[in-house]
């Protein structure tokens, strides 16, 4: 395959070529604001803390983006609820300091919702500007209920969305309060959707008397946060999580593990199997029996998807694991969309590489680039790209994998099987909506 | 219309330099307008007899945009001079550079300049140069010509040569050009020397030496320039031959 004659010369590396935590290299200065905004990026998760609000500050143009991005979330499987307010910044506001202002909006907040926990998220205006925004809210705090938690969200001093992440998952510590240990109780870190406790970990966990006593962000209340501290081990599902269990081991002495969500099953396996040491358990049977059903799953599926090729767009936890299962099925990955690769994708990725798999690796910082990408490779699926537009004008098989998300262990994978064979609901208007252009309508 | 901008390092004498150069040239019968671009809004207080201004950007806060008037903004003081205040946040809060930005919009919009068509106008700038609103004077449409006040004093000294060194990297960006340096002194010893020494290597003139006196301290107490309020005085008359060096 040849890129010289596109304009992604230089953008995209072959996986063998990218080096262990360093972000991958920048395809445009001017970044589609997608997951590349912390603003926009933390306004998706703070719905995700329950009895809480979020407070949006900036121009006018950061708000619109933010609330479009939970806009177009709550037409997706995993809708969230809409827990934002949002204050605009006039000019005024930029020369006299935006403090009372602020205070206003937070007071009637405070008067009108009774939040328990207002988040208050800044855009790249204040940070410029520098006015003490910690400072003059930790006085606010005095005269309002709610808990106010300051998030910084920087963007032009950084790439991507991390520190903004990072930052709502340190802000979460500030509510938690020392416990006594509870022994046999976890955590996880790191679980974005609802329905922790009915995942096949918490399943297989509870069967050695093991309980998750929370999952964080997943819907937990202030209240739990606050009684957070009080297990035995805090098992952190990614990295923006990891800074969290971190923390609380800095402040709580609470141990954690750090297990990324693998997707192979021999990566599942071994991740069981650390989990399982941390906790004092044995579930080698159990692993064993739900491992075969899985590679029997994945040996039927073979005869659809053998010889047929694929992108992956970045999905939770280890990408690169699901590169692996995707071509234990006999795809051949094309390229995967990533924006850095970290530890665990390093040693996945020397696995694929063992095995001759050495795909393009790709930042996509631009909308457009990645449909040239797109077109140029002429992958037949797409894995986890969530525009769909571009994959019906492409003509590319969408795969989307949302469901997947409140799924943890075999049964993530084995969702996964499911959904790769079906069709995201809607998806055959967009197809013929370019069947009709295609045919000449206007 | 002549538009000059006057810089220097903080209470080395700028406002008190200006007001009196106002009042010496609308006492010619020149038409002056002198504008306060730093958030204390101290810079026309001697012209006002210690009035203090509604300043720009508070009018701006407290009217609609677009019910605020030219009168709101800038008033007639000693002489006839037109004065008008900036003004700013509080220190520490906002951003006051963006706010003389905002408030030379404002005199744009308001076509302030056509509507006074003043002989002379002054920008009476903060102590340092601090971002891009602080320069928001020397560039283009604003003022056309720089003087710089310093003291024989060596941060002062510093300071000039740190804002003629700014000036220099405009050039070519159609800004304001440095005309010279004003000696307000401050009783340093061989300090018209020193002055003199420095001003040749940032390549300008020491163009006024005005000595340090306690008549601008009573004047001042009286709210007034040295031009109002001791007109026979010799500094009076060093204030007069600046002024009439501005304009020429
Ligand atoms: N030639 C002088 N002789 C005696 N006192 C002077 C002289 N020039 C200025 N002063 C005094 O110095 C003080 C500061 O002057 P002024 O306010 O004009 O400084 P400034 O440069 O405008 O300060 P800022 O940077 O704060 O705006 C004034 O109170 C004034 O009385
Ligand atoms: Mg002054």
């Amino acid at each position: 395959m040849k890129l010289d004659d596109i304009s992604l010369e230089g953008k995209c590396l072959r996986l063998s070529e990218v080096v262990e935590d360093v972000a991958l290299p920048k395809t445009a200065d001017a970044q589609y604001p997608g997951s590349h905004c912390a603003f926009r990026t933390v306004a998706g998760i703070l719905p995700l803390i329950k009895n809480s609000y979020g407070l949006l500050l900036g121009p006018a143009i950061c708000l619109y983006n933010a609330k479009l991005t939970v806009n177009i979330r709550s037409l997706t499987s995993d809708p969230r609820p809409n827990n934002l307010l949002f204050l605009t910044y006039s000019q005024d506001d930029i020369i006299f300091g935006f403090h009372k202002k602020v205070r206003e909006a937070i007071l009637e907040v405070d008067r009108k919702y009774h939040p328990e926990v207002l988040f208050l998220v800044t855009t790249c205006l204040q940070e410029i500007i520098g006015e003490d925004f910690d400072a003059s809210v930790e006085e606010i705090q005095r005269m309002v209920k709610a808990r106010l938690l300051v998030i910084h969200t920087d963007n032009f001093t950084c790439e991507d969305a991390a520190p903004g992440i990072e930052n709502v998952f340190l802000s979460l510590s500030e509510l938690m309060e020392p416990q006594e240990t509870v022994e046999g109780s976890i955590n996880l870190l790191g679980f974005w959707t609802s329905k922790a406790k009915t995942t096949e970990l918490a399943r297989l966990l509870g069967s050695e008397g093991i309980k998750i006593k929370n999952a964080i962000p997943s819907y937990c209340s202030p209240e739990d946060l606050s009684r957070a501290p009080g297990v035995s081990l805090n098992i952190a599902l990614d990295h923006f999580a990891l800074k969290l269990a971190k923390k609380m081991k800095e402040m709580f002495g609470t141990e954690y593990i750090y297990c990324e969500r693998p997707y192979h099953p021999d990566s599942i396996e071994l991740w069981y199997q650390k989990i399982a040491d941390a906790s004092g358990i044995d579930l080698d049977l159990k692993v064993a029996d739900l491992k075969r059903e899985t590679e029997e799953l994945i040996s039927q599926a073979k005869g659809s998807f053998s010889g047929k090729s694929c992108a992956l767009f970045g999905q939770p936890g280890r990408t690169l694991d699901m590169a692996f299962l995707l071509s234990e099925l006999g795809i051949e990955l094309k390229a995967i969309m990533l924006h850095r690769l970290l530890s665990d994708d390093y040693r996945d990725a020397q696995k694929l590489l063992a095995e001759g798999i050495d795909p393009l690796v790709f930042r996509g910082d631009n909308a457009l680039q990645t449909e040239k990408l797109l077109s140029t490779l002429r992958p037949d699926i797409c894995i986890g790209c969530r525009d769909y537009g571009v994959l019906a004008r492409q003509g590319i098989e969408p795969c989307m994998l949302i469901p997947s998300h409140f799924k943890l262990g075999f049964e993530a994978t084995n969702e996964i099987l499911n959904l790769m064979r079906q069709e995201p609901a809607g998806f055959w208007a967009l197809r013929y909506k370019e069947q009709l252009l295609n045919n000449g309508a206007v | 219309m002549k538009k000059i901008a006057i810089y220097g390092k903080g209470g080395i004498g700028k406002s008190t330099t200006t007001a009196n150069v106002s009042a010496a040239l609308a006492n010619l019968g020149y038409k002056v307008m002198q504008i306060g671009c730093d958030p204390k809004a101290d810079s026309t207080s001697m012209l006002m007899g210690g009035r203090p201004l509604p300043t720009i950007l508070e009018t701006l806060r407290n009217k609609n945009n677009s019910e605020v008037a030219l009168n709101d903004v800038v008033f007639r003081g000693f002489g006839g001079v037109l004065c008008a205040e900036c003004g700013g946040p509080t220190p520490g809060m906002g951003c006051a550079g963006r706010g003389i930005i905002a408030s030379f919009e404002k005199l744009a919009s308001l076509n302030a300049y056509e509507i006074y068509r003043p002989d002379v106008v002054f920008y009476d700038v903060l102590g340092d140069v601090v971002c891009g609103g602080f320069a928001m004077p020397l560039r283009k449409g604003y003022a056309d010509e720089i003087y710089i006040v310093t003291s024989g004093e060596k941060m002062s000294l510093f300071a000039a040569r740190n804002i003629a060194r700014a000036v220099d990297q405009f050039k070519g960006w159609g800004y304001a050009q440095l005309k010279g340096i004003i000696l307000n002194a401050r009783g340093v010893a061989e300090e018209s020397e020193l002055v003199k020494r420095a001003a040749s290597e940032i390549g300008t003139d020491v163009v006024a030496e005005i000595p340090r006196d306690p008549r601008i301290q009573v004047c001042e107490e009286k709210n007034m320039t040295v031009i109002e309020g001791e007109p026979d005085s010799s500094l009076a008359e060093t204030y007069r031959r600046l002024a009439q060096k501005i304009v020429d």
